[in-house]
């Protein structure tokens, strides 16, 4: 998946290239907004991450020039700033989130891929499997090597959400925000308590575990992690 | 203020004396004329009935010498042809020209010494001979002249002696009234940020200095305690940077110091990671109250149900309370107006502390009523181990703790801004934030929404 990242603080570059290449992206840099619009407009990218201040031209302006010539490529924006005024001004122009700096790099993997994923429109699945993990969905019901796991309304959707985007580090804030809702940043350990007693229905009776942690960053559902 | 007062004063004086002196200097000084003209009058009409009977020989009286010598006058009897009669010696007698016509008003007319005289004519009765004589008569009034020329003098002596005893006395009462002024001045200026304990104390001061006293020592009341709590903030505020900032460089210098493991290299980056995200909460939340605080800032309000509200955050504590063996439990209903997102957060930092300071197999109560004054109320109560008094008013302070030692755990998560944040949101709503406390029985919370 070719990927372009306009940003001109390098090591916020590099390390967006990095850990983009690390997860199977191509990554293209261009650390000017004008030179960036050049590359958007003579290639083609499956999606963009794009920082809001930028010499030259700004990333407002680079993304009101290619949504006025009508390029939808997915754009995740980048901001140091979080008045509300900037995120609304940068939706409005078309893009397709936001992050506010300092973010981590698992969100930003998380968001890129999830504004990805909604371009492509992919239809919802209904089973998902990983290893003997099954969730079926619709049934709201959860086996592993065939045993039934019994689990609460939210660990399942906890659960449900690890396995659909395995093999991703999912951060505690965008675990919060997707199985409960809660689009703050917590101080709370809740996230890590409901970790923990899933994994002790999921993975503590089996051998082989699926859930992950890395640590300060998130978790991951992943078969055959070491 | 003072040379204001003043002027006014002696404005006031030289226009209410100065009145009254020129009204008298007046009175006076017609009064005088209109004697003399009576005393001219009288004199002419004695004088002509002397010369109608006598028949000139007035000149020879021993009567004439007698009347010269009371009054200071000047006779003449001029024929119908113009020549003169008689006329008493004088070293410039008035021109027969300047002398009313006879019968008429006397007229005043200044003699070659400068000397006021009243002038008057009078024709002589057919008793005189030849007949159609005139009497004119000249009355020296220049005594009247300087007297009243000296009552001008004193009086303008006095009255500058008035203004200048006025404006000495004004100056004197305003310096008398404005003295306390001044000390309180001086007692101000005595007042630094350094130290802010100093009163200019209510007592002393005169009755009308007595409130201002007061109620500039109440703002120095004010003033300290913010000072106070902005110097804490301050503190605390480097003391929550210092602390991951420090971690952070020296576990790395540490690191790399010398050659190492990948394993341990791996341990310095996730713990590098960890202070990272507590600095970047930090800010989140230091930013979000510092946003609150700025009553321009507007939030997205919307209806929403209370209940549902409520129990996503006891669905999100869910698995925490399982842990702790704590039930919570969402009770009553009722429609909000709210930015439901804030709303999260206030309940959700609530029911975290709640869930913190409860013992196993206690329980967190979320209620929703409807309150007296016609807006919602939601109490977030507890049965734990409650809060020492001293510690209540200062709890929606920033980074206030009141368990520092108590709670080491949470002490490297939370920064003692949730109360703070939970009031800040309470703010943007037009809300307010009330916490009552047992130690031992347990906290409530309540936060009221106006309808």
């Amino acid at each position: 998946m070719k990927v372009l990242v306009i940003e001109d603080e390098p090591k916020a570059a590099a390390f967006i290239r990095r850990g983009l290449e690390e997860n199977g992206f191509m990554v293209t840099v261009a650390s000017r907004g004008d030179e960036g619009l050049t590359l958007a407009r003579t290639e083609s990218f499956e999606a963009m991450v794009l920082d809001i201040s930028l010499p030259v031209l700004s990333g407002f302006g680079v993304l009101a020039a290619l949504r006025e010539a009508g390029n939808r490529t997915p754009i995740l924006c980048l901001t140091a700033r979080d008045a509300v005024a900037d995120r609304v001004k940068g939706l409005e122009l078309g893009a397709d989130d936001y992050l506010i700096k300092p973010f981590s790099f698992a969100e930003l993997l998380a968001r890129l891929r999830s504004i990805v994923r909604r371009h492509h429109g992919t239809a919802p699945e209904t089973v998902l499997r990983s290893a003997d993990l099954e969730l079926d969905l619709p049934k709201l019901r959860a086996t592993r090597a065939n045993q039934k796991i019994d689990l609460t309304a939210k660990e399942f959707q906890l659960l449900a959400l690890l396995a659909r985007r395995q093999g991703e580090v999912l951060s505690r804030t965008v675990i919060a925000s997707e199985v409960w809702d809660v689009n703050f940043d917590s101080d709370t350990n809740v996230v890590e308590v409901a970790i923990r007693r899933l994994r002790k229905k999921v993975d503590e009776p089996f051998a082989s575990k699926l859930i992950h942690t890395v640590r300060g960053v998130g978790y991951v559902l992943e078969a055959g992690r070491k | 203020m003072t040379a204001r007062l003043i002027t006014l004063q002696l404005l006031a004086v030289a226009g209410l004396v100065g009145a009254a002196m020129t009204s008298l200097y007046f009175t006076i000084a017609s009064h005088l004329e209109e004697d003399n003209r009576a005393e001219l009058i009288s004199q002419a009409s004695v004088i002509s009935r002397w010369l109608e009977d006598t028949q000139s020989h007035f000149l020879d009286s021993p009567a004439r010498a007698k009347l010269l010598a009371t009054m200071p006058l000047f006779i003449r009897v001029i024929r119908p042809d113009g020549s003169i009669d008689f006329s008493s010696p004088a070293p410039a007698p008035p021109a027969a020209t300047v002398f009313p016509p006879p019968g008429a008003d006397a007229n005043d007319w200044i003699s070659l010494t400068r000397k006021k005289h009243l002038l008057a004519a009078v024709r002589l009765g057919s008793g005189y001979q030849p007949a159609g004589s005139q009497l004119q008569l000249a009355y020296d009034v220049s005594d009247d002249d300087t007297l009243l020329r000296h009552l001008r003098q004193r009086m303008g002596l006095i009255y500058a002696l008035t203004l200048t005893l006025s404006g000495l006395f004004s100056y004197l009462i305003a310096r008398g009234v404005f003295r306390p002024l001044a000390q309180l001045t001086q007692a101000t200026s005595r007042i630094q940020a350094s130290d802010m304990t100093t009163r200019v104390q209510e007592a002393g001061w005169p009755v009308e200095l007595r409130a201002l006293a007061r109620e500039f020592d109440a703002m120095l009341s004010r003033l300290e305690e913010s000072f106070g709590r902005l110097a804490r903030f301050s503190s605390d505020l480097s003391h929550e940077l210092r602390t991951p900032i420090n971690n952070l460089r020296g576990e790395t210098e540490v690191a790399l110091s010398r050659p190492r493991g990948s394993e341990e290299y791996r341990r310095v980056l996730e713990s590098g990671l960890e202070e990272c995200s507590r600095l970047s909460r930090l800010i989140d939340s230091l930013l979000f109250i510092a946003k609150a605080d700025n009553p321009a800032q507007g939030i997205k309000k919307q209806r929403v149900d209370a209940t549902a509200e409520c129990q996503t955050v006891a669905e999100f504590f869910e698995a925490m309370a399982a842990d702790h063996n704590l039930t919570i439990l969402v009770r009553g209903s009722a429609p909000l107006l709210v930015d439901p997102e804030l709303l999260r957060r206030a309940l959700a930092n609530l029911v975290d502390n709640a869930v913190r300071h409860t013992p196993p197999g206690g329980h967190v109560d979320l209620t929703i009523r409807a309150s007296a004054s016609g807006g919602t109320e939601i109490e977030v109560q507890d049965n734990g181990r409650g809060i020492a008094p001293e510690h209540v008013p200062r709890l929606f302070e920033r980074f206030y703790r009141s368990e520092k030692s108590v709670d080491q755990a949470h002490a490297t998560t939370g920064f003692g801004l949730g109360l703070a944040i939970v009031k800040s949101i309470m703010d943007l709503h037009g809300g307010s934030i009330t916490l009552n406390s047992r130690p031992g029985h347990g906290t409530t919370v309540t936060l009221r929404f106006s309808g």
